[in-house]
């Protein structure tokens, strides 16, 4: 108990720059993203973009709505950024510290198993801290946190983890433990290749819509991929335990290699 | 476990591409310290980190104070401290922050003598530990190694770039460390000065092979070098030097017997050697002659 307390205080203290880093962009966005919402409902962003006949038009009929979500999702992506455990292994590797590591009485799964403890308590502290953004942002916007808020903010943190885990394929596949630009862009690549196919899907749902009809095509647009994430959002928690198990034995698999 | 040597190793062999470690037997017999010498690239990193268990061994035994290393590893880990040539914490650590890592990995670590070391190293103890001078960093380690009652002291090149005031702090503190009978250690280094102060036993190894190993005292009085004229060296025979030094005006022989040869040539005049010199004929071994 001693042992993994003390590891879990050290991978903390190597992660205390992200985590802070992180957090206050988490805030400035956040407060952004409230004054945004208050500006819109009874400020100046209501005045400066209304006609004369008290309305919105054109495409600023759908601002205060895209206001809404980017108040929600644009902090949660900073806060994300806080449960990446690839830095703390990529520092233990560049300071000599995994080599004296297994000098230790200390097993490579005691070990990282602190890492994959520490990024656990950072996603509760994201989602956490995310519903009660969400909460406030409701209240500001007068809607109501649903189910459909919650699950894209798993979403969220899947596609995160998802992103971990191609980069260690590809760090296992080049036998290799070292962090490397050609990992990230792996990941980001395979992000692309998933999501070519789906933005034809959706550009093929719009296409009966009258080319000068932005606004209709984003509402049909939008429509399309809440329908495709209410049928993924049933399997984000199972896919969120199988993302950090899959990780985890990754990385171990990647660290035992290593030792051999 | 009561044991008589803190290090057994037995035909210990790893094989590389390019490297073999070949078959290294050696002890190191508990209260004493072993120098562990060779050139760079020799097969020390890779004896030490095998029987560390970081490596796997293709072959061999190996016990450290008296246990298996592989299937009681974690027992000998909660007993040993192993020092490295790079201080391996990262820099935004202080000395106050390694205390408390160490206070949870080290079931017996003893907070009071890692605070005296602090105070006897001079070392700051919220100063991160990237502002640390090569010196400081090394004394933290060693701090950090004697803090938790390990019964041996495993070192890789630990002395290697320091200058010779912090060196021979070291030395001093190894010297105290081994007052107490339990303690042994293992050095590996190329600094034979060092070894020739505080070494009870050594162990020279070469290209993966092992040379020569036992007490220094007896290793330094068996050697010698026998500096003589290019006539009386050509009626040596081979087999009765381990190599010589040609230079322009003669050669410098070394025995590895020099009682027997001294009888075998009456007037040969032998002198005493060190640790280094030993280290360089032996590596020159297979050219049997070689020139400056």
């Amino acid at each position: 108990m001693n042992k993994m307390k003390a590891l879990l205080w050290r991978e903390y203290m190597l992660g205390r720059k992200k985590i802070l880093f992180s957090l206050i962009a988490f805030a400035m966005t956040t407060v952004l993203g409230w004054l945004a919402l208050i500006s819109i409902k009874h400020g100046n962003l209501e005045t400066a973009l209304k006609n004369v006949d008290g309305e919105f038009p054109g495409m600023t009929k759908v601002l205060d709505e895209l206001l809404y979500y980017a108040a929600m999702y644009v902090p949660a992506f900073m806060s994300i950024m806080m449960t990446d455990e690839n830095g703390a292994v990529s520092s233990d590797l560049k300071s000599g510290w995994k080599l004296f590591g297994r000098t230790l009485p200390v097993t490579a799964a005691e070990s990282l198993g602190a890492k994959y403890i520490l990024k656990v308590i950072s996603i509760a502290a994201v989602f956490l801290v995310n519903m009660g953004n969400f909460a406030v942002v409701s209240l500001l916007a007068d809607k109501e946190i649903t189910a459909f808020h919650v699950n894209a903010l798993l979403l969220l943190i899947n596609i995160s983890l998802l992103s971990g885990l191609v980069k260690d394929a590809v760090l296992y596949r080049a036998k290799t433990e070292k962090e490397t630009f050609f990992a990230e862009i792996a990941s980001i690549a395979v992000f692309v290749i998933l999501c070519i196919p789906y933005f034809r899907r959706l550009n093929r749902n719009v296409s009966g819509i009258a080319a000068n009809d932005n606004l209709q095509s984003l509402f049909k647009m939008m429509g399309v991929m809440a329908d495709d994430m209410k049928r993924i959002f049933p399997f984000m928690l199972p896919a969120m335990l199988v993302l950090m198990a899959g990780g985890y034995f990754l990385h171990l698999m990647i660290v035992r290699r290593a030792e051999k | 476990m009561s044991y008589e040597n803190a290090v057994e190793i037995r035909d210990l062999t790893k094989n590389y591409d390019g490297f073999t470690l070949d078959k290294i037997s050696f002890n190191v017999a508990k209260g004493s310290v072993m120098g562990f010498i060779g050139q760079n690239g020799a097969g020390k990193t890779t004896t030490i980190r095998s029987l560390l268990n970081i490596i796997p061994v293709d072959s061999g035994e190996i016990h450290i104070l008296g246990m298996d290393h592989i299937k009681e590893e974690k027992a000998i880990k909660e007993r040993i401290a192993v020092v490295f040539d790079e201080l391996p914490f990262q820099d935004i650590f202080t000395a106050a922050n390694m205390a408390k890592i160490f206070k949870g990995i080290y079931p017996r670590w003893n907070g009071e003598t890692f605070e005296s070391y602090l105070d006897r190293f001079q070392l700051p103890r919220r100063k991160k530990i990237g502002q640390f001078s090569k010196g400081m960093k090394m004394k933290l380690q060693i701090a950090c190694a004697l803090s938790h009652d390990a019964e041996l002291l495993i070192m890789d090149e630990a002395t290697t770039g320091l200058d010779p005031v912090v060196r021979s702090e070291i030395l001093d503190i190894f010297l105290e460390y081994l007052e107490n009978e339990e303690h042994s250690i293992l050095m590996s280094s190329h600094i034979t000065s060092d070894l020739e102060k505080i070494a009870d036993s050594v162990t020279f190894i070469d290209r993966g092979k092992l040379l020569v190993s036992g007490y220094k005292d007896d290793i330094l009085e068996s050697h010698g070098v026998a500096k003589c004229s290019r006539r009386d060296f050509m009626e040596i025979e081979p087999a009765d030097y381990v190599s010589a030094r040609l230079n322009d005006f003669g050669a410098e022989v070394m025995v590895s017997d020099r009682a027997a040869i001294s009888r075998k040539y009456p007037g040969m005049v032998i002198d005493n050697t060190t640790l280094e010199e030993i280290m360089v004929f032996y590596v020159n071994k297979g050219k049997k002659e070689w020139r400056i």
